[in-house]
């Protein structure tokens, strides 16, 4: 019977430890590019305009259309119309549809580079914060136990008529507050596990452990500047490629609107669909061909406003990164005296009340609460630090977030 | 029938001059490649970045066409005996010392700040190297300083 127990305890063991996976930082990175749900779907739509590319090609050559076949004997004038189905390489539209939708696919590729990313930026940074509020936690735990310290030696006093008994009591009250706090600190936690969970396409039934990551030693670092990486970020910046492959593709559409008199494409622009659809196209040489370049030309305008932005956009965030990540480390040794003064403080009162001299509680508390405030905002800079230079990396596709442009992946497929 | 013949000539020189443009830009290197030249033991500064982008960006976008492009492939196999002049590997291919002075220039603070195509120069080589005969290859080491530049850049082995 006991060795059936024992055999049953030990299979439940292997079951819980089965059902909970330990994460780091790095696997976060790697999960994400194969099984973030967003990533995956993206991934189907590049797919997609690749094949509309293959599909576009193929739609110049020629293809059976029995009903049009079937009108020749009656109506001979009908024979010009299976000139699309017999040759439609002669329809130079056809043409201009192929080499659009080559356009498109670099567009969407670009596209999905971006929003691969975002995604593995945001879950390496949700997965820091909730290490940071694991180590919160922590350090909150570690305050409940000097606060459960200062109450027993206020209660001992108390009976002995040395402290009033609403000290107690205010104590008491701070020690439910760090009770509470525990708690929703252990919700947010769970919380945050269940996301990260999410965005790394792990069944939600899984438990999920961190593992730690070792903090910058900020005072180690050097300060960054500006110019050194913005060529890097707008260079390498997709959002501003995506537009610029779709400004190339725009000279198409003037061409079609040269060539409608041979005839439409009924090839679709794009996989997605709707790209330049709002640009009326006249089926035949018309009136209406100068006000479609028009269009096409304010169509072009936009883009280049568009990308305007984007640049500005991009300046702004490295900017404000630079400047952060410059500020950590010039306030460093300021973060660290805190800590120190707080810590010396607290151990200034502690043997102060061992050796028996009166000392107020509510001085000892805030000591406690001064240790407790500098060694958080301690660990917080130092997760700082570490989220700034993340976001830096995503900023010129350093590190995890290495994808190349969308040509240079075309060139170098299988070869790294 | 005038007419089908008129639009297939119409087609075909709208494919030439869609090549002149690749083959102009092929030319065009070696005015380029002096310009990397002239700023690889310079500083990294963003008006350097951009020089040294032009023309890796040059070489990327003619290797893709050339790789996605099998009728360009087949044009130029035909014609690549009659046209191909040993000197363009001099001119237009950056050596490896320009080459290694500009990519480590490109790391700081551990954060790579160059373009790709920099990063990538030697793979795209190799990549288009594999789209040409053994042949059209060995007219191309031809020459012995060409030959030692491919094989610095470990474009081709001994």
């Amino acid at each position: 019977m006991k060795s059936i127990s024992y055999l049953f305890t030990v299979f439940f063991t292997l079951n819980l430890f089965a059902s909970t996976e330990v994460i780091s930082l790095n696997d976060v990175a790697s999960k994400v590019k194969e099984s973030n749900f967003t990533v995956l779907e993206n991934a189907q739509r590049v797919y997609q305009a690749k094949e509309t590319i293959t599909f576009s090609k193929r739609n110049l050559l020629p293809r059976l259309n029995f009903w049009n076949i079937l009108k020749l004997p009656f109506d001979w004038a009908s024979g010009i119309d299976i000139v699309q189905d017999v040759a439609p390489f002669l329809v130079p539209n056809n043409w201009f549809r192929v080499s659009q939708n080559k356009l498109f696919y670099l567009a969407q590729k670009e596209q999905y580079r971006a929003l691969w990313a975002n995604e593995v930026m945001t879950s390496k940074l949700l997965f820091l914060n909730a290490l940071r509020d694991i180590d919160f936690y922590n350090a909150l735990k570690v305050q409940k136990g000097r606060v459960q310290e200062l109450v027993d030696i206020v209660e001992t006093r108390s009976v002995m008529g040395d402290v009033p008994p609403q000290v107690v009591k205010f104590l008491k009250i701070r020690q439910l507050e760090i009770e509470e706090d525990l708690r929703s600190m252990d919700a947010l936690i769970f919380e945050e596990k269940k996301a990260i969970s999410m965005l790394m396409g792990i069944e939600q039934e899984k438990n999920i452990e961190f593992l730690p990551v070792a903090l910058p030693e900020v005072e180690d670092l050097s300060q960054i500047s500006f110019d050194t990486f913005i060529f890097r970020a707008l260079d390498n910046a997709p959002e501003i490629n995506q537009y610029n492959y779709i400004k190339s593709s725009l000279r198409y559409i003037r061409k079609e609107a040269y060539f409608t008199f041979l005839g439409s494409s009924t090839t679709a622009r794009s996989s997605a669909g709707g790209v330049f659809n709002s640009i009326p196209l006249q089926d035949g040489l018309g009136f209406g061909m100068s006000s479609t370049l028009r269009i096409a030309a304010s169509e072009g305008k936009i883009l280049d406003i568009n990308i305007k932005a984007t640049k500005e956009v991009i300046k702004k965030n490295l900017y404000n990164l630079v400047y952060s990540f410059n500020s950590f480390i010039e306030n460093i040794d300021n973060q660290n005296k805190r800590l120190q003064l707080a810590d010396d403080n607290y151990n200034i009162i502690k043997t102060q009340l061992v050796l028996g001299v009166s000392v107020d509680p509510l001085e000892m508390l805030t000591s406690i609460e001064n240790l407790f405030d500098a060694s958080i905002s301690l660990v917080n800079y130092k997760y700082e630090v570490v989220n700034t230079m993340e976001k830096l990396k995503r900023s010129i596709f350093n590190g995890d977030y290495t994808k190349k442009e969308g040509k240079l992946d075309d060139i170098l497929k299988g070869v790294n | 029938m005038n007419k089908l013949l008129v639009l297939s000539l119409l087609m075909f020189s709208v494919v030439s001059c869609k090549y002149g443009t690749t083959y102009g830009n092929l030319k065009g290197l070696s005015h380029l490649k002096s310009e990397v030249e002239n700023v690889s033991n310079q500083d990294l500064t963003t008006e350097n970045q951009k020089v040294i982008r032009t023309y890796f960006s040059n070489i990327k976008n003619l290797v893709y066409e050339f790789k996605n492009n099998s009728r360009m492939q087949s044009y130029t196999h035909k014609r690549f005996f009659k046209y191909f002049k040993g000197e363009f590997c001099d001119k237009g291919v950056l050596g490896i010392d320009a080459y290694n002075e500009i990519m480590n220039k490109c790391t700081v603070s551990g954060f790579y700040i160059c373009s790709d195509e920099v990063k990538f120069y030697k793979e795209m080589l190799s990549e288009i190297k594999t789209l040409f005969t053994k042949l059209e290859i060995s007219k191309i080491i031809e020459s012995e300083s060409c030959k030692q530049k491919l094989l610095n850049l470990e474009v081709i082995n001994e």
